[in-house]
């Protein structure tokens, strides 16, 4: 098939972004803060929701907003659409370290889980759903596996994953032992289940979790080798060393006020 | 019939992870399944399991024994209508399980989110309860500790009477109220409210307003045997343990009363209920008898002090801001004095006149 050649293109080794050629009339999804650059021409359109079919009615906008809220999300997602001539291109770019995926929600079967932050941008129509993994165990243990994106429909999606990728086909029953947040995505095909690690010591000693996502073919995962949250919790734990102790601590909960400060204030 | 075919994705035994395209429709008692890339096959309906699964059991895999192991075929469950369709029976142990997967989704979340709200509710309807049994148990040692707090704060607040014939008269009231052993100790502090009040430990706070206010040395006493009488029944404590809510009670019962020390500071702002009033009056009404006080003094002054109250709006605080001199408890109070006559009352040997006249002028 040799029809447009090229869609989109994603630049960069470490630290990726990806070009997305829009034709007159067409329009991409991204997520808010991800945007890089775009041509003249192209429009920038903050909408409620995220611009697609399933979320057309009142209720349906109510629904989807409201669970943007519980998660924590923004309310609104911005359209960047083409309202020029010609072909223009706009650019996303990855927000740490990682690489770039592009989907094409056709070849695999319309739609895709994925972990909420590693969405970047979409092809316009394509819905951004939110799912919750209707497991509590899941809610309860396994953190980042909880709150999912689902994104429907057929044109091109970008997910981003953090360190190095790793895309791997799960044959029916083939399982594979993950942390929760080394999984950037999956098919809806695949079973995602938190199972317990099995030994204290494992947990207490071994830095990692108690509990960890196992996930069972048929279908495609994607994970990531450095999820961000881990980043961020070496960050904080190199930053508190360097601070030494990390400075004056607050009064106990209890200690709080006594006969000293009874005499001290006044009122 | 519903003869739409319906798209999937299929497994042979010995295929590859990735699986092929397929169309899938029914063909009396027979499935179809026609893959994009391989010859179709026709499976007897006998021969197929199906069960939800994948995300949220958002998919059917339908599976049939083969020669090299088994088939399997994914259908979403958008797509699986058509199929469900003419084979309910195929599909009804797995939609009993979405369903299950849903229901148990849905009680779950209104369990996490139930949760916390009644574990608040919990903690507020236990605070009182808690607040008593922290009550029963503070020491005497820290009784005393929260009179010393009170009479510190009382210090800095406002300058003691040292000597005089005001402080000879409340110390005359206060030796008369006193039972045998009782260690209370009474501080005049010169301030134009009319207010007094009893700490815990037997600390005794009266304004010089109140004395210089007051008709009678009887009139005082009234007030504060009564006073004394809310220290004696805990009241106070236990007013102060409520107020100051979890974060001292939680501590208290660990053994840390510190922090109770600093909120007895506000013991002359302390209300108490309804019950708690009529309980101090009664057996305030007991210690003035035991005293040989006569006992229409505390009538008197909080009848006067009720109109007092009515006529000019008094700017400054006065013991019936908090222990409000409702019609109804001067009436109670006027019908026990009628009942228990109090024998024959010694009066409080004392120049009334003399000691208003040497207290400070409140009145701006
Ligand atoms: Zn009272």
């Amino acid at each position: 098939m040799a029809m447009d050649v090229v869609d989109y293109e994603i630049f960069g080794n470490e630290m990726q972004y990806v070009e997305v050629e829009l034709d007159p009339g067409e329009a991409a999804v991204g997520e808010a803060g991800v945007m890089m650059y775009m041509q003249d021409g192209i429009q920038m359109d903050t909408i409620f929701g995220d611009g697609s079919a399933q979320q057309s009615g009142l209720f349906g906008k109510l629904l989807g907003a409201g669970k943007r809220l519980l998660t924590g999300e923004s309310l609104f997602t911005t359209i960047y659409h083409n309202e020029g001539s010609g072909k223009r291109r706009v650019a996303f770019a990855a927000p740490y370290p990682g690489k770039i995926v592009p989907v094409d929600l056709s070849t695999i079967g319309g739609t895709l889980i994925c972990q909420k932050d590693s969405f970047l941008a979409a092809a316009k129509g394509v819905s951004l759903g939110i799912a919750f993994q209707k497991k509590i165990g899941v809610g309860l243990f396994g953190g980042e596996g909880f709150i999912m994106q689902k994104l429907d429909g057929d044109g091109m999606a970008f997910i981003h994953a953090g360190g190095t990728l790793l895309e791997k086909t799960l044959a029916p029953g083939e399982t594979l032992r993950v942390d929760t947040g080394c999984v950037v995505a999956f098919q809806p095909s695949v079973d995602f289940d938190i199972q317990y690690a099995g030994k204290i010591k494992t947990a207490l000693f071994g830095g990692e979790g108690l509990f960890f996502a196992t996930l069972t073919g048929p279908g495609k995962v994607w994970l990531q080798s450095l999820p961000l949250s881990r980043m961020a919790d070496r960050i904080v734990m190199a930053s508190r060393v360097v601070q030494g102790g990390g400075g004056k601590e607050s009064t106990s909960l209890l200690g709080g006020i006594g006969l000293g400060s009874l005499l001290g204030d006044d009122d | 019939m519903n003869d739409a075919p319906v798209p999937a994705r299929y497994y042979p035994p010995s295929g590859d992870a990735h699986g092929h395209p397929a169309l899938l429709r029914w063909e009396g008692g027979h499935l179809l399944v026609a893959p994009e890339d391989s010859d179709q096959l026709r499976i007897s309906a006998a021969s197929l399991r199906a069960e939800a699964r994948g995300f949220n059991h958002s998919q059917w895999a339908i599976a049939w024994p083969g020669e090299g192991g088994e088939h399997l075929l994914i259908v979403a469950d958008a797509a699986i209508a058509p199929l469900r369709a003419t084979a309910p029976a195929l599909f009804a142990t797995g939609t009993h399980a979405q369903r299950k997967t849903h229901r148990r989704f849905g009680l779950g979340v209104t369990a996490l989110i139930l949760l916390p709200l009644l574990l608040i509710a919990g903690i507020f309807l236990a605070v009182e309860p808690l607040a008593d049994r922290v009550v029963e148990h503070i020491p005497p040692s820290i009784e005393k500790q929260i009179g010393e707090a009170v009479l510190a704060r009382t210090r800095l607040d406002s300058k003691l009477i040292e000597q005089g014939p005001a402080l000879d008269a409340l110390q005359l009231i206060g030796k008369r109220l006193a039972r045998p052993g009782e260690d209370l100790r009474f501080y005049l502090a010169e301030r134009p409210d009319i207010n007094a009040f009893a700490a815990p430990g037997g600390v005794v706070v009266v304004y010089s307003g109140l004395m210089k206010q007051a008709d009678s040395a009887e009139d005082v006493a009234g007030v504060l045997a009564h006073e004394i009488a809310h220290v004696e029944l805990r009241h106070s404590l236990r007013q102060i343990v409520r107020s100051a809510g979890l974060r001292v009670i939680v501590s208290a019962l660990f053994g840390d009363y510190g922090a109770l020390g600093s909120w007895g500071a506000q013991l002359g702002e302390l209300k108490f209920s309804r019950d708690a009033e009529r309980e101090a009056d009664a057996r305030g009404l007991q210690r003035l008898a035991e005293a040989h006080i006569d006992p229409q003094g505390m009538l008197r002054f909080f009848e006067t002090l009720a109109r007092s109250e009515n006529g000019a709006a008094a700017a400054v605080p006065t013991v019936f801001s908090t222990h409000p001199a409702t019609a109804e408890r001067i009436e109670r109070l006027r019908e026990a004095l009628a009942s228990h006559p109090a024998g024959t009352p010694q009066p409080i040997p004392v120049d009334w006149q003399a000691v208003r006249q040497a207290l400070p002028d409140t009145r701006p």
